[in-house]
């Protein structure tokens, strides 16, 4: 009788567990589950570790992206919850991986991809190919057409007729052509499914690793300044700068208060998507109240050291007018500067 | 001692979701309730048997600032059998229910430098193909169970993976589902392989065992080969349990659908024992089976067990069993 009351504690306990929870499952036992650590050690040789982010492809992703690129609907297979694997240097976060399926001829093809952390194209790597053409989809030529492309720019290799690669794409694939397309579906669905299900999450991880310059004690919190591009801002870039567009994208700028836990603005964050060596590329400003830019960091790794080094140089420099600058860094500077002038401490011009 | 591991196990399933590390409980968790009922026949004895089981599966990632720290993976079922035989130890008759705990561990895998993971809990025993193959909770089996006394024990090990190779090594108390058995028993297992997502994967699994007095000993090669739909496993088996020679050997081909929501197989088994008494026993069976996914909540299958040849004096029967499987 007393092992029978045990019993019957073990399954009272248990259904009711069973039934507070309401999940999302897959079929397949999660025993399963292993990171792709060889592929992440492979994509990010740089890497300390990385970090999980685990998110739901539920019903509502699958509408958007139906609605995004119908051609490429997610199977039912493909909901549930997924991973994103952050790629870590100590606590910079500095890419990320996804592995997707794509169903083929020879089974599903599983492929790890690598993205910057402005959701473009690094490389890729088969993790699970039962297709032995796939020696011929890693070299470095059918690879490089890949290599910082975004969803959009991958879209342009997509020919909507024979629902796969144009034929400039799979010029570069050796007659593997079937697996090419499997490659590129993988590569939009990836990118596509990431940017919807993930954006949040990589925004925040890109503006933690910038906040760190800080050196804050307690939390930080952001709150967005309200139409930053305003007439009066356009007006004061004009008089300053002297021009309409130093090469700053306006319509993509995103301006921040950065709030200690005594709600006291302790900085200011600029976000805008800049053109370098004909990159566009999205910079991220760090400027204390003072006007001085702390630090400035891209999603994507910077096109040269050079380049990098220029950006780093004006560091700890406060730019009011165009007679100090004397390279492209510089303009830029002057224009985050510009911008933000009215949310500074006073005596800053 | 039952009550008290139960109790400890279900405190420890709470901390890991509570924990303070994480800035929500249900942060990076998966979770699903899965049941399942199997009903088997045995057409000679003309015998039927039924196992239900109804359970949480789990499966959450600590992570920190720098990076992940740990995996849980808990798979804990109430279990049901009818009219079983012959029956896992841990049932106490043919006609009983349990508490079980297929996979319950946690698996530390941030230590510094190189260092490897370190895992701790309810381990499957790194052995053989099994140890590449998620068969928990289904038909589809290897020969892990005969070789090592256990397919899950109670212990620690250490495991890693590079980018050719993996590794993992387990000492385990050989309680299986409990957590010792009152001796001096053990398991101690490893496989070391090349990477498991290539299309050839090389194994070699090595154990010693000692449960409750009796010594086991086992050395396995496995082979898989994928090409296209197909794949074809190998897995030879040599050692000895007390003062018997054995020697195990399995070959499997499968197949799958391109969607791979259909799944075929077929394994041919043969065992074979040389006892000190001079007298020699081989048995030879062929399992044939099937698994179906609908969709990504159902999971259907049915197998054909039929003994080719049997040990003297064992009767040689053909089982058949079918079983419905749902998560969500």
């Amino acid at each position: 009788m007393k092992n029978v009351s045990y019993k019957t504690i073990q399954a009272l306990v248990l259904l009711n567990i069973l039934f507070l929870i309401a999940p999302e499952a897959n079929a397949e036992a999660y025993c399963a589950l292993r990171d792709p650590v060889s592929s992440i050690k492979k994509l990010f040789p740089n890497a300390t570790n990385h970090k999980s982010i685990v998110r739901s492809i539920d019903e509502t992703t699958r509408q958007q992206v139906s609605e995004e690129f119908p051609q490429l609907p997610l199977h039912f297979g493909e909901l549930g919850r997924h991973t994103l694997y952050v790629a870590m240097n100590g606590e910079k976060a500095i890419g990320m991986v996804h592995v997707r399926s794509e169903q083929s001829p020879w089974g599903l093809v599983e492929i790890a991809w690598a993205m910057n952390m402005d959701l473009t194209v690094r490389d890729f790597t088969f993790q699970r190919c039962r297709n032995r053409q796939k020696k011929l989809l890693t070299t470095a030529e059918f690879k490089l057409q890949f290599m910082g492309k975004s969803f959009e720019d991958l879209r342009t290799f997509y020919d909507k007729e024979s629902n796969g690669g144009t034929s400039d794409y799979l010029q570069a694939a050796s007659g593997a052509d079937e697996l090419a397309n499997v490659v590129l579906k993988c590569g939009l669905k990836t990118l596509l499914v990431t940017r919807l299900a993930w954006q949040d999450d990589i925004t925040e991880l890109t503006i933690a690793t910038q906040l760190k310059h800080l050196n804050a004690k307690g939390e930080l919190q952001l709150s967005l300044i309200d139409n930053i591009m305003s007439d009066n801002t356009k007006s004061r870039l004009k008089t300053i700068t002297g021009a309409d567009n130093l090469g700053i994208s306006r319509d993509s700028v995103r301006a921040y208060r950065v709030t200690d836990s005594n709600l006291k603005t302790v900085a200011l964050l600029y976000q805008g998507k800049a053109t370098i060596e004909d990159q566009k590329i999205m910079l991220s400003w760090l400027l204390n109240m003072r006007g001085q830019v702390i630090s400035v960091e891209t999603n994507s790794p910077w096109p040269s050291p050079d380049v990098a080094k220029l950006f780093a140089d004006t560091y700890q420099r406060s730019f009011v007018n165009i007679d100090q600058c004397g390279n492209r860094a510089e303009l830029y500077a002057l224009e985050v500067a510009t911008t933000l002038h009215p949310y500074f401490g006073e005596n800053v011009l | 001692m039952h009550c008290v591991k139960h109790a400890f196990l279900m405190l420890l399933s709470c901390i890991a979701f509570t924990s303070p590390v994480s800035a929500k409980w249900d942060d990076n968790l998966r979770l699903a309730l899965d049941f399942s009922s199997r009903t088997l026949h045995k057409f000679e004895m003309s015998e039927t048997a039924y196992i239900h089981a109804a359970g949480i599966d789990s499966h959450k990632v600590f992570t920190g600032k720098s990076g992940d720290w740990a995996t849980f993976t808990g798979q804990v079922y109430l279990a049901r059998i009818d009219n079983l035989t012959p029956r896992p130890g841990f049932f106490k008759d043919e006609h009983d229910w349990e508490l079980t705990y297929r996979i319950f561990n946690i698996n530390f895998t941030s230590l510094p430098g190189n260092l490897p993971n370190i895992k701790v809990g309810h381990i499957e025993l790194p052995y053989g193909i099994e140890h590449t193959i998620d068969t928990n909770g289904t038909f589809r089996d290897y020969n892990l169970a005969r070789n090592l006394g256990a397919k899950a024990d109670w212990g620690v090990g250490i495991n890693k993976q590079y980018e050719n190779w993996e590794y993992e090594f387990t000492l385990t108390t050989g309680g299986g589902q409990s957590l010792d058995r009152g001796d001096d028993s053990y398991i101690a297992a490893g496989r070391i392989a090349t990477n498991r997502d290539r299309n050839l994967i090389l194994g070699l699994s090595l154990s010693q065992a000692d449960l409750s007095g009796l010594e086991r000993e086992r050395a396995t090669i496995d082979v898989q080969y994928f090409r296209g739909l197909w794949a074809t496993f190998i897995e030879l088996s040599t050692g000895s349990k007390g003062t018997t020679d054995q020697f195990d050997g399995l070959l499997e081909v499968n197949w799958r659908t391109p969607r791979e929501n259909w799944f075929i197989y077929s394994q041919l088994l043969y065992f074979s024992e040389d006892r000190a008494s001079g007298s020699n026993q081989d048995s030879t069976k062929l399992i044939t089976g099937i698994r179906y996914f609908p969709n990504n909540k159902w999971d259907l299958s049915a197998n054909l067990n039929h003994d080719i040849d049997q040990f003297d004096g064992a009767q040689e029967d053909t089982r058949f069993g079918v079983q419905a499987r749902y998560r969500f």
